[in-house]
Parts: C-alpha cells; structure tokens; sequence
C-alpha cells in the first residue's frame, strides 16, 4: 500500500493476496477513472438526443436508452463485479489470518471494553440488504469470540479507500471531526464523547489521540465488528468502552455526553432514522454540548442528469439505498429542528492527526477526500 | 470466452507451480522464496505499470466507444 501507516490488528496478505488486492483496487480506479467518463460522456450525448425536457421521467428515459447500449452494461457491471470481488479476494485473506488475530484479540488487561446484546435488533435499513455488498452486513455475528466481520470491513475498507483516507489506519474521517470541535468549539475540552455508528472504530481512536483526558464510546450494530473493533483500539494503546446499540435510541442516561459525533453513519440509515439520531443525539448531550456529524463531500452538490442517474445507479448496484436521500437533505434544518443551536453546515478540511491539522471550515467543498461535509450545532 | 481464459490461467498456474519446485529444489527460487518476497519501490512500480497496461488491454472496447461513438463537445 502507498501509505505505511497501520496496526497490529490489521489482517496481513500473503504475497499473492497482495498482488490480487492491490489488483482489484487497481480494477476499481480504472472502471471510476478511465471508463465512467467515456460513459458520462456517452448519456450526455444520448439526453441530448432523447429530447428529455418536457419528459416525466427523465432519469427513467435515459436509462432505458443507455441499458440498450452493451458497453454501457458492462460498465455497470463491472462497477459492481468489482465491488464483490473485493470482499471475495479480502475474506479469503482475513481467514487465513483468523488464528493471529485471535491471540493479538487476547488482551489480558484491557483499558476499554466491549459489552455485546445478543438480543439487539439491527434496523431494517442495515440487515435488508448487505451494504456496500459487504457479505453478511454490518450486523453479522459468527458468533463465539468471531471477529470476522470487523477484520474484513477494515482491511477491505482501506484497500476501498485506496489509501486515500489514511492508508491501513483509515482514521482520517475521525481526525476531520475532531479538527471540526477544535475548529468551531475550542473551548469545548470534552470529557465524555460518543462515536455512533462507530464500526471498526477506525474513527473513535482519533477522539482519544486528540482528547487524551476522555473517556470515549462507540456504538454499532454487529457483535464481530464490536469485538475486533475493542481488539483494534486495545493493540493500538487506546481506551475505547464499545457497546451493541443502534444510533436512534441507546440506553446511555440523559446528557450523558460533551461530544457527539458520527462519520459517514447518516447515509446508511433512513430518512425516519435521521430525525430519530439528532433526537437522541439531543438527549444525550448535555446542555452546552456539542454534536457533529460527518458525510460524504459530495453532498448537496447532486444536480445533472448524470448525477442523478448515477446515485440512481450506486444505490441499486452498491446496496446503498438511501444514497439519494443523504445526498439532498437539508442537515442544518435537520438539526435546527430538533433543538440545536448554532447550527454549522459546510466543510471541514480533511485532518490526517487533528491536533497537528491545518485548521478550515468553510462553505466550499475542496473536492471529494480534501475535504469532508460536517452538520454541526450546540445542545 | 472467460471459461477459455480461466483455463489458461489454471494451466500457467501449473507451469508457474512446477517451475518453482523444480527450481526450489535445484537449490533455486521456491514457493517459500516467492512468498517471502517484498518487491521495493522500483519493482512495484513495475508491477503497478504492467496492472494498468493489463486492464486497459483487457478492457479496451469500453474506453474505445466513447473515442468513436461520442461526438466531441
């Protein structure tokens, strides 16, 4: 990988696996970077010609017109073929791992925690469908001391990020919403902080690297990725205490927390569950406090036809069904409504360690990776 | 089309195989040598060459219809 940074829970590929995963990154650039203009280029030719002003359905015409068109397929396909041959090359990788990473997962005297809830429900908008294609979702539980999931979403989350977004560590998103506090809240200094949606928790270590003092917790939906997230921080001297909970309702008591925060967690969910994650969002801070959640820089920028289309397409192809939804709701009305104050919509400079960053919050986007969308505002 | 090349390949990865053996056991390079390998800067820029080359090989008519088919803006 271009970026040496890593940690010790990180499933090692053999010489081959290498080749192959560097290969399908490689795959997944082209089929973005060469094929999709020729393809962008082609519908903009073909929705001049279909005439699509006057038309109900415009996306639905254009569409139609561009499946006729075998080349067209085939980089459809290729867009999601890519995507599963990434988790099927990356599994086979994190299982012949399974034994290293179970000693490296025996901590004697952990500084976190795990607390796992075999009675929780994932949502419905996390177990209907694998998303990202990801075999058996963010939820999925092998059960026993299983860290499969996790290992799997991590290593084949940073050959996704293609070593854009921190290489191995993929924490950049977590130090972007930290510069954000030190950013807009310096004077915040944080004690009791919560990642929501947390994962692999690639983005809660970066709330103990830059608030050492604090005592920081994550929550997610899927036990395997809980435990390999608690392994991950714990090998990495962090003390993160992570729970089995959904963002929309947890069991942590009224104004529990200073900080709040979530990255690129609002996309996966609905747009129900968004109302109901700023509500509880509200609850758990206390007054005074902080909530900020990150997104996807491309958000409120969808526009063109193409742009429709291909949300169109990633949310069909990509398992991604509410990626239109999050791309066009209105955060700072969001978070207006349910009590906050101060209300901060723009972007964040993306922050590879947030106490050493380059401190920028504007209303611009400065590109896709550069810089990250933040919703921000005070309880 | 892919049937025909998935053979092809199973058939290098043979040769490939009893090339390393043959050799591992004249004391030459061995599956264990291979694997061992770490290739440095310079060879993996190499092997990042010859994937980019290999993919615009492999898929060069989805890149060629938009040369022929889409009239310049």
């Amino acid at each position: 990988m271009a970026n040496s940074a890593s940690h010790p829970m990180i499933a090692e590929p053999t010489h081959d696996e290498l080749a192959e995963q560097l290969f399908v990154r490689d795959l997944k650039i082209f089929v973005m970077t060469d094929v999709e203009p020729v393809q962008r280029a082609a519908s903009e030719a073909k929705a001049k010609q279909l005439d699509l002003a006057g038309a109900n359905d415009p996306i639905g015409k254009l569409r139609a017109a561009m499946f006729e068109d075998p080349d067209f397929r085939t980089w459809v396909g290729l867009r999601r073929e890519s995507q599963r041959l990434l988790w099927d090359v990356v599994g086979d990788c994190v299982q012949g791992q399974a034994d290293r990473l179970a000693e490296r997962a025996a901590i004697a005297e952990p500084r976190g925690s795990v607390r796992v809830n075999a009675d929780f429900a994932a949502p419905g908008y996390l177990v209907d469908g694998d998303v990202h294609l990801m075999p058996g979702g963010y939820g999925a539980d092998y059960g026993a001391q299983s860290l499969y999931q996790g290992a799997l979403m991590d290593r084949g989350g940073a050959v996704y990020m293609l070593g854009r977004n921190g290489g191995m560590l993929n924490d950049v998103r977590g130090h972007t919403a930290m510069a954000h506090v030190l950013t807009r809240y310096p004077d915040l200094d944080p004690r009791r902080i919560l990642d929501m949606g947390c994962g692999v928790g690639s983005s809660t270590v970066p709330a103990t690297q830059c608030f050492p003092e604090a005592e920081v917790h994550g929550i997610d939906v899927g036990a395997d990725m809980l435990r390999y997230a608690h392994a991950r921080a714990e090998n990495m001297g962090a003390a993160v205490h992570f729970s089995q909970q959904g963002a929309e309702h947890t069991d942590f008591p009224d104004g529990s927390f200073d900080l709040v925060y979530s990255c690129v967690m609002l996309h996966e969910t609905s747009q129900a569950a968004v109302a109901n994650i700023m509500a509880e969002s509200k609850r758990l801070l206390r007054p005074g406090g902080v909530v900020v959640h990150l997104e996807v820089p491309l958000l409120m920028t969808i526009g063109s036809l193409w742009d429709e289309m291909s949300a169109e397409l990633e949310a069909e192809y990509n398992n991604e069904p509410y990626w239109r939804g999050a791309l066009t709701t209105d955060y700072g009305a969001v978070l207006a409504n349910a009590g906050f104050a101060d209300v901060q919509v723009g972007y964040q400079r993306a922050a590879w360690l947030a106490r050493e960053a380059d401190l920028h919050f504007g209303p611009e986007s400065e590109g896709v990776f550069r810089s990250w969308f933040i919703a921000s505002g005070r309880a | 089309m892919i049937v025909a090349l998935t053979s092809e390949i199973a058939v290098l990865r043979a040769r490939v195989d009893a090339f390393e053996r043959l050799s591992g056991a004249a004391g030459g390079i061995s599956p264990d040598k291979i694997d061992a390998f770490v290739p440095d800067a310079e060879a993996e820029g190499e092997r990042a060459k010859q994937r980019q080359r290999i993919l615009r090989r492999v898929f060069r008519s989805l890149g060629e219809a938009g040369a022929t088919d889409v009239p310049k803006a």
